[in-house]
């Protein structure tokens, strides 16, 4: 398993960077990923989109789908591909701390 | 080599040969029923061939029988056989060494058959002008398959050497297999060539083979050619050249078997799901003895 | 740039730390304009430091499978003698009475005519890389299995000149080299003896996974055993499953002003629809056209919530008997338990082939309930008379990919061109097309791998062909536009194209949509007043 090191916390991440143990997620990591992505600063939109995505794992086990996340946040696709330089599956919700969804989708 | 050396050699070449191929076909025979693994197009299915379609084309398609045709099977082996159609189609750089080395295989084994249609003729006195108009064909269709497969398998041998696609997938027993049937053309030339009458002493030959004369007799030179046709004969059965006989089940075993489950089969089935099972995989669970069909149930439980 | 070496076959096993061939993008066949430019591409995402160290990188650059680098020489041998020890057990009747004969008969009659080796997706596109050539890899399993499966193995290896040595090298290499193949078989159609390379790969696959468990990490533990466990490789519940056809059905009741209700559980239903859950969180629009299409013919279906009954996917087809039974058998038992009267299969070509097919000797008794493709299910209902069609609600150039599972593999071939003939006046074929078709390039598990760097092989040389084609079919069109609909009836098929797609950036230049059938037929209905189809638009 790779590691990496973000917001000064040593974490399991796939190969993809994906976070693998989703209950070490911080505010903070979510904002050294942007950091990373090249996003200095994560605005109230960024945090409703990731709140939004982190809930909803949590209590589904799977992110939500795209427009799902379109209609829950208001956000079209193209704000999200602006908010989140690699788009709302490998850029969100990597950020929000939970794992890259896999399996035909 | 004289007297009754001949026949027991060949005899017994032709009676070890036969019982190989019987046994590598009864092997392939008695493998179990194994998972349908077809793939279009399927020649048995008569009116969608033609754009590669199968029954399964057909809404609720188990509602009737869906008949096999036999004809189109037929045509489609001949077209591979006597034209190799593949190769003309997929890989036409090889296809000239590849059609004659196969025709002058076939051209031989006709010989062969003609030969044998001689040696009656000779025991049963036909008149000499009919025997001449047989050796005469005799004469025509080995000298032309023993030139024709010569060209082919000299072209094949410089092919692989030479071909940087092929150089690499040749192995000894690849040059071993091409040498071999080089050596039955050159040595039918060159036994053709030292006789003038080839085809009336392959007939008596023959004859005598058949009704064991103890008599039997031949020149060096044929003598050769015969010993190098039937130490091929017992060294096919070992070889992939019996794709001649299995093409039958890689095509109709495998490729074209898209029959569905009968009971026949599931009696069959529910045998084979029975066997132990040793895979090591954790997932799979075996025990090194567990059943297959249990350990594809339990997972459900 | 230096003139490669040419490889050999016993490369396999020689220097294991080092990779056995380097793809270069300007070897590859090139691509139309405007995506004959490499350098404006992404190019191949090199393996980071921290990867170099921990994983096997031995082979092509490409990584699929995140193979840890063994911790010892003890552990690697131990891994080879495994390795060996499967090899036994394929040509064992307990073992593999799955596939006993056709591997026996595709091992023994190989005359190495080559003949099938252009017929290769893969192969082609990469310039003929002689790692990628369809007899490199079996041929180096076949020397295998004769010299370590077999009486006399290796004295006779070395008589024939077939000798080939087996160290973790070998084993290292061909297990990633497994995943380099589509299994789209266009090589096995090619060859004269009924020799199936394909075949080939899937039975090395299978021995890797059932006796080492060595797989892909997204095709089996987040594949067949999540599937059995949660419900679907998506890690899709059962109840988050209907929840979201809730939302869809709700959203896509209000975009079209029409009623849509997704049918669940319903007892003695005349049919089943086996979709992918993939569809459902991806493609959303291909199952609601399934329902409207359903609806309107006044068909009495339904979809089940049992575990794994809404999702029809079955990764076991690409690499492991065991897991494909396990698959395919709790789908026939959900349906048995609806009883309902027959299963259609949605858009998924593997689902088509693992259970219409290789699955039929699986199921016995009262599970082998009768399975349907929705082609043949459409194309009925189609031209029924049951639905209005105004064909020229569809005129926008159309063309069809044909999914290997279900065309070449299975022979469904004209019923989806009756179709899109009938309600596309744009409609035009790739070629070549049916059953000689271009793979897509995410054949045999590729479409759902994406680890490391693996989507680059499948953008740059896996589905090549397939854009190639592509691009050519829409030739008289080739701008933005003028928007095209690529028809492509398979959730993996769609998949891949997609990584094709965001790769070259091909919707952006050419104005390709990727989308299934059923939104074809849908689209083209006089009752919907809305366009179904609306290019990328919310």
């Amino acid at each position: 398993m790779a590691q990496i090191e973000l917001a000064g916390v040593m974490l399991q991440v796939d190969e993809h960077g994906f976070m693998q143990e989703t209950g070490k997620w911080t505010e903070d990591i979510a904002r050294a990923y942007g950091q990373k992505e090249g996003v200095t600063e994560l605005t109230d939109d960024h945090w409703k989109a990731l709140n939004y995505l982190r809930n909803y794992y949590l209590a589904n086990g799977i992110c939500p789908m795209v427009r799902r996340l379109v209609k829950e946040t208001g956000f079209t696709l193209k704000k999200l591909y602006d908010l989140f330089p690699e788009g709302p599956a490998n850029s969100a919700c990597k950020w929000a701390g939970v794992p890259k969804a896999t399996g035909c989708v | 080599m004289s007297g009754l050396y001949w026949p027991v050699f060949i005899f017994t070449i032709v009676f070890v040969f036969i019982a190989l191929m019987v046994y590598r076909v009864l092997k392939i025979i008695k493998m179990p029923v194994h998972l349908r693994w077809e793939l279009a197009p399927i020649p048995h299915d008569k009116e969608r061939y033609s754009h590669g379609g199968s029954y399964l084309e057909e809404h609720e398609w188990w509602r009737r029988k869906q008949p096999k045709a036999f004809f189109p099977i037929i045509t489609y082996m001949a077209w591979e056989i006597f034209l190799m159609k593949g190769v003309w189609q997929h890989n036409r750089g090889l296809w000239p060494f590849s059609f004659t080395l196969h025709w002058g295989i076939y051209l031989v084994i006709l010989s062969l058959f003609f030969h044998f249609i001689n040696a009656m003729l000779l025991i049963g006195s036909v008149p000499a002008a009919v025997q001449d108009v047989f050796f005469s064909i005799a004469s025509v269709v080995a000298v032309t398959g023993y030139c024709v497969g010569l060209f082919g398998v000299v072209g094949l041998i410089l092919k692989r050497y030479l071909d940087k696609n092929y150089r690499e997938y040749s192995s000894y027993s690849t040059y071993f297999k091409l040498l071999f049937l080089a050596a039955i053309f050159v040595s039918g030339i060159v036994a053709w060539a030292l006789s003038n009458d080839f085809a009336n002493a392959l007939g008596v030959f023959t004859r005598d083979l058949f009704t064991v004369d103890s008599g039997i007799t031949t020149t060096a030179a044929m003598g050769s050619h015969i010993i190098i046709i039937f130490l091929f004969i017992l060294y096919l059965p070992f070889t992939d050249m019996v794709h001649f006989i299995t093409k039958f089940f890689t095509h109709h075993s495998v490729r074209w078997d898209d029959s569905p489950q009968n009971e026949k089969m599931t009696a069959k089935l529910r045998d084979l799901i029975n066997q132990p099972v040793t895979w090591s995989a954790p997932h799979v669970k075996s025990n090194r003895g567990n059943r297959w069909g249990d350990i594809v149930e339990k997972e459900n439980d | 740039m230096t003139k490669k070496k040419k490889l050999t076959l016993n490369d396999i096993s020689r220097n294991a730390e080092k990779r056995l061939t380097e793809i270069n993008i300007d070897e590859l066949i090139p691509l139309p304009p405007p995506y004959d430019k490499s350098e404006e591409l992404p190019g191949i995402k090199p393996l980071t430091d921290d990867q170099k160290t921990r994983l096997v990188d031995n082979l092509d650059g490409f990584n699929a499978l995140v193979l840890l680098k063994p911790q010892s020489k003890e552990e690697e041998d131990k891994f080879v003698r495994q390795f060996e020890a499967g090899l036994k057990k394929l040509l064992n009747k307990g073992d593999n009475w799955t596939f006993l004969q056709p591997l026996l008969l595709s091992l023994e009659h190989c005359v190495r005519c080559q003949t099938c080796s252009d017929a290769c997706p893969v192969y082609v596109a990469s310039g003929k890389q002689e790692i990628y050539r369809p007899t490199y890899r079996a041929e180096i399993f076949r020397r295998l299995i004769n010299k370590f499966a077999k009486p006399g193995g290796k004295w006779l290896a070395k008589l024939k000149g077939a000798d080939i040595k087996l160290n973790w090298a070998t084993i290292s290499r061909l297990y990633e080299l497994a995943y380099r193949c589509t299994l789209c078989r266009r090589c096995a159609q090619t060859c004269p003896i009924g020799v199936d390379n394909g075949l080939i790969t899937r039975e090395l696959r299978k021995l890797f996974s059932q006796e080492l468990g060595w797989a892909p990490k997204e095709l089996h533990e987040k594949g067949t055993v999540l599937q059995l466990e949660v419900g679907s490789p998506t890690g899709l519940r059962p109840d988050v499953a209907k929840d979201n056809m809730e939302f869809i059905d709700e959203d896509f009741t209000e975009s079209l002003g029409i009623k849509i209700k997704t049918n669940w559980d319903k007892q003695g239903a005349d049919v089943l629809l086996l979709h992918s859950a993939g569809d459902i969180l991806s493609f959303p629009e291909s199952v609601i056209a399934f329902a409207i299409i359903c609806d309107k013919a006044g068909i009495s279906w339904t979809l089940s919530s049992d575990i794994p009954g809404y999702d029809g996917v079955n990764y076991g087809l690409f690499y492991d008997d065991i897991q494909l039974a396990k698959v395919a058998t709790r789908h026939a038992q959900i349906a048995k338990k609806l009883k309902v009267k027959k299963i259609v299969m949605g858009e998924c070509g593997h689902e088509h082939k693992a259970l219409a097919t290789v699955a039929d000797r699986l199921l016995t008794g009262d599970l082998n309930i009768p399975r349907e493709s929705f082609i043949t299910f459409f194309e009925d209902i189609v031209f029924s008379g049951k639905i209005k069609f105004d064909p020229s609600k569809n005129n926008f150039p159309v063309t069809l990919h044909d999914p290997c599972n279900i065309v070449r593999n299975l022979g469904i071939v004209e019923p989806q061109r009756r179709i899109l003939r009938y309600l596309c006046p744009q409609f035009r074929e790739m070629i070549p097309h049916g059953v000689d078709n271009q793979c897509c390039g995410g054949g045999g598990g590729l479409s759902v791998m994406s680890d490391v760097n693996i989507n680059d092989f499948k953008a740059l040389i896996a589905g090549r062909m397939k854009l190639k084609q592509i691009l050519e079919a829409f030739s008289d069109h080739p701008r933005p536009d003028v928007n095209k609909y690529l028809c492509a009836p398979c959730l993996n098929c769609k998949l891949q194209m997609r990584v094709i797609f965001d790769y070259y950036g091909v919707q952006e230049k050419s104005g390709i949509y990727i989308g299934g059938l059923a939104e074809l037929i849908v689209n083209a209905m006089v009752d919907l007043k809305k366009p179904f189809i609306t290019w990328g638009e919310e």
